[in-house]
């Protein structure tokens, strides 16, 4: 598989590539999920249920190897089982036909790999085309996450709870690997893997007598892994797409290296499929396009230009050079801002570019749609949390959903995207309620995309 | 209540552990001073340029080489033994100010080229035997790694500095917040409050940095940096599994209540642990000190419904205390990784309450390396983005400078470029401008819950200079 050609389709592919994981992740409208809960109180005696290893657990090795291995090593498997992952999954648990499924001797490797420290997946971005580099671990890998899900489906309907927790900590950690590569789409996929683990989360504290996981979701990070690098590397694709600026930017005044670099940007601008005569009458548009930016952005302050005159392709591509690197700054700063403030930041950026031009919201908005589809684990992940803390206050309140979430003897965590309590209503009876996330305006262009949008239909168990 | 090792008990315990002991007391008296701190800032207008590239502070993923940077570190030390005979005298001079002759005057450019390599490895593997010897590691090299980042490093800055040459000196600055991320990858917590104290001494030197004239505008350089210097649910996972990877007899498992030689094993192991080795305690005294304790012990585990009152009057008492000891470690282990997990501003009272009951825990037997108590070594910890946010601010006053002529603003709303509020505090830095327009004071507000000793609070006193 190669990747595309622009980031945005880049970008895309990933939220393609996700909702195959997981296709409620990309919902436009929020999921209803219907919760029969057991009352569980949480338990400070009872060891902890980890859903990722812990550090002392981890040991040498490298992951990557050992995921990319699986599916040569099982060529019949692979082609007599994929074709049939989605309608297992589909079934409920208890069926026959995903009693009898064979995962185990992938499940045993999946879980080999969870417990190794490292994840090298010996990309060469410093030396291949951005154009040329494969991404094998992007197509492969989520047909074994979607045979993790069944297998943890085998492992709940057969009441081994302790083995199901640990294919989620199974599929978490190697999702944690997935996003050990410095690229964004594997974020995406990484986000896809760790959400279908977190629909088992949902599966498993719904079985009588499982644990309470109060503890045990509260330790799980926000992300399954730090985008920031992948957008340091991602900063630098101009670098890696044209061949003109491998060397570095052309001093200025040098009229024929800024044509270089000018052509080389229309050439992948328009893609290997352009029609020559098409192409041709493009490169002069966008040249002239680009140039008047430019001079409009002068005209507006900010941006500098030398004094003496320069050509039109220095002008032109000089400033979507400066312009793109600094919308990754941008970016980069915003990652760092708690989530509310960053949703803000990047959803500011979006409409600054959407006035300015809206061919470039091709650039900035998977910003914004890249960080709500990676932070939306964490959304998700307290919302359980949230889940956990009322059936503890069910074992303590006589089977009985509290009034608010302020009468919840246990830590109650805010919605991590509004800084606020998560929306929640019980019913008059107090034996049921409703629990969910708010949309944020910022993010409802993307509809759901990643944003965890969720309501939870919360009922209580008749023993 | 007797206690044999008094007050010194904590100190005592990081004996055991050679260096852990100077470790505490180094970082305790200087990078976690309570004092409130003022510094005196002369700035230079200095324009935000949107377009234009700052330095960053930390090396960017793809400007990192394969490696391990531990090496090259301990390496570093190794070659240059030379320096230990100017140990002291490079110590008082990484404190002179910047421009002092005796400053320019210190030989210590030979070793920079190595610093500044290890600072773009990505990895740093420092392979502690921490699995085989729990705490009883020896640390002397991190110690030596953070003099060297320490000293000979801030007077090549600060020479730098001197030269005007800023390039080289945000190098510097960079080489030494990239190895105390490094000695962050170590899984101690003092190896970590190491790393931070080395990201103290930086940020120091960044101070000088910012007042150089021709300093370019570091808004952008500061808002990308991390809030720690190292992984904290890792080294809190380590922290918590710590006591357990001390005591050799524990890798067979936890013994059977039944088990007196394993569990008299384990004890003796415990006392060797957090005992002062120079005072250590007779056979008769450890045996005396677990009889007294035990009843307290079994209390303990009888009420966590560890026990039932059956098995507790036949449990021996090295098993009730050993394991009502291994039952409080657990405990406060988990409970301080939840509340590291909280935002901070919850965290702050969930660490106070821990403290609190840490505190209450009254079996003599219970010392553990915790450097300055849950909440302080926290609030150590996070001033390091407290201090990247106020920085981040001063660069926001440059800019507004540059733009109204040297002049600062009325209040911090004004500014074009926002300052973040104080990140722990949750609250806006409180500044006050001055009687005239080009002098102000920026300071750390107090942060709610906390008391007034470890407010860790800092002032700039800020006057702006004419370009």
């Amino acid at each position: 598989m190669t990747l595309p050609k622009s980031l945005f389709k880049l970008l895309l592919l990933g939220g393609i590539l996700c909702g195959s994981m997981a296709a409620v992740v990309c919902a436009e409208e929020p999921t209803t999920i219907k919760l029969t809960l057991h009352p569980q109180a949480i338990e400070d005696n009872a060891p902890l249920w980890p859903l990722l290893p812990e550090a002392p657990d981890l040991k040498p090795g490298n992951a990557a190897v050992v995921l990319l291995r699986m599916p040569w090593a099982q060529r019949t498997w692979m082609e007599e089982w994929s074709p049939k992952l989605f309608e297992l999954l589909e079934l409920p648990p208890g069926d026959p036909r995903v009693a009898e499924f064979p995962f185990d001797r992938f499940a045993a490797e999946m879980r080999r790999a969870a417990f190794m420290r490292d994840a090298d997946w010996a990309y060469s971005l410093e030396d291949e085309s951005l154009d040329s580099i494969s991404t094998p671990d992007i197509l492969e890998l989520p047909i074994f996450f979607r045979g993790m899900s069944i297998w943890i489906d085998q492992r709940i309907a057969a009441g081994d709870l302790d083995a199901a927790r640990e294919g989620v900590l199974t599929m978490l950690a190697c999702s944690r690997h997935v996003a050990r590569t410095p690229m964004s789409i594997h974020h995406l996929v990484a986000r896809g893997a760790a959400d279908a683990a977190l629909y088992r989360v949902e599966s498993l504290i719904s079985q009588p007598h499982c644990p309470n996981l109060h503890a045990s979701l509260a330790l799980l990070p926000d992300t399954v892994g730090d985008c920031r690098a992948a957008l340091q590397w991602e900063a630098q694709n101009p670098k890696r797409l044209l061949p003109a600026l491998r060397n570095g930017l052309p001093s200025s005044g040098d009229t024929q290296g800024w044509k270089a670099v000018m052509d080389d940007f229309l050439r992948w601008e328009v893609g290997p499929w352009g029609k020559e005569e098409t192409i041709r009458a493009d490169f002069e548009a966008r040249r002239l396009e680009l140039a008047a930016e430019a001079r409009a952005a002068v005209a507006r302050g900010g941006y500098a230009v030398p004094d003496r005159p320069i050509s039109e392709d220095e002008l032109g591509m000089g400033y979507l050079l400066a312009k793109t690197a600094r919308a990754y700054r941008r970016a980069e700063a915003a990652w760092r801002l708690p989530t509310p403030d960053a949703i803000r930041a990047l959803g500011a950026m979006n409409a600054e570019t959407d006035a300015i031009s809206p061919r470039e919201t091709q650039t900035s908005a998977p910003f914004l749609a890249t960080y709500v589809a990676t932070e939306g684990f964490g959304r998700r992940a307290r919302l359980l949390e949230v889940v956990e803390a009322l059936r503890d206050a069910l074992a303590h309140n006589g089977g009985r959903f509290p009034a608010s979430l302020a009468d919840v003897p246990a830590h109650v965590p805010h919605d991590p995207f509004t800084g606020k309590p998560f929306p929640y209503e019980p019913a008059a009876d107090g034996r049921s309620a409703r629990l969910s996330t708010t949309p944020i305006p910022d993010i409802d262009n993307f509809g759901a995309v990643g944003s965890a949008l969720r309501i939870y239909e919360l009922t209580i168990a008749t023993e | 209540m007797i206690s044999p090792f008094g007050s010194q008990r904590r100190h005592s315990l990081a004996a055991s552990c050679v260096a852990l002991a100077s470790f505490l007391i180094v970082i305790s008296c200087e990078a976690m001073a309570d004092d409130p701190v003022e510094i005196a800032l002369s700035l230079h207008p200095a324009r935000i340029d949107p377009f234009a590239a700052p330095p960053r502070l930390l090396p960017a993923d793809p400007d990192l080489t394969p490696g391990n940077a531990a090496v090259v570190l301990n390496g570093l030390m190794a070659e240059r033994q030379g320096y230990w005979s100017l140990w002291d005298t490079i110590y008082d001079d990484a404190r002179l100010p910047v421009g002092d002759p005796r400053i320019a005057a210190t030989e210590v450019a030979g070793i920079i080229p190595d610093m500044i390599r290890a600072g773009l490895i990505r990895d740093a593997d420092w392979n502690h035997p921490v699995r085989e010897v729990g705490a009883n590691v020896y640390l002397g090299d991190m110690q030596m790694v953070r003099g060297l980042l320490e000293r000979p490093l801030t007077i090549w800055i600060k020479q730098k500095l001197a030269e005007h040459d800023l390039s080289a000196a945000t190098e510097g600055i960079r080489t030494q917040l990239a190895c105390a991320r490094h000695m962050g990858n170590a899984p101690f917590m003092i190896t970590a409050m190491q790393a931070h104290a080395v990201g103290t001494v930086a940020f120091d030197n960044l101070e000088y940095l910012v007042a150089q004239p021709g300093c370019p505008n570091l808004r952008w350089s500061l808002s990308v940096l991390p809030p720690l210097l190292f992984d904290a649910p890792s080294m809190l996972e380590w922290h918590t599994r710590l006591l357990e990877l001390s005591l050799p007899r524990l890798k067979l498992g936890i013994p059977q209540d039944s088990d007196l030689e394993a569990w008299q094993k384990i004890a003796s192991d415990y006392f060797d642990l957090i005992e002062d080795s120079k005072n250590p305690l007779t056979p008769e005294q450890r045996a005396d000190l677990i009889l007294r304790c035990a009843p307290l012990a079994r209390e303990r585990l009888l009420r966590r419904g560890l026990l039932s009152a059956d098995a507790a009057m036949v449990l021996s008492p090295e098993a009730a205390v050993m394991r009502a000891i291994l039952d409080h470690h657990a405990t406060q282990g988990r409970q301080l990784r939840l509340a590291w997990a909280l935002p901070r501003s919850e965290a702050i009272g969930q660490l106070a309450k821990l403290d609190g009951l840490a505190g209450a825990w009254d079996l003599e037997l219970d010392s553990w390396p915790l450097a300055n108590g849950y909440l302080k070594d926290f609030l150590f910890f996070n001033h390091f983005s407290r201090r990247t946010a106020m920085l981040e601010t001063v660069e926001s006053l440059r800019h507004h400078a540059a733009t109204h002529d040297g002049h600062l603003p009325a209040v911090l709303a004004d500014l074009e470029y926002a300052g973040r509020p104080d990140p722990v505090a949750g609250l806006p830095f409180t500044y006050v401008r001055g009687d005239k327009p080009t002098t102000a004071s920026l300071s750390m507000p107090d942060i709610p819950g906390v008391p007034d000793d470890a407010q860790q609070r800092r002032t700039y006193k800020i006057e702006m200079v004419s370009p």
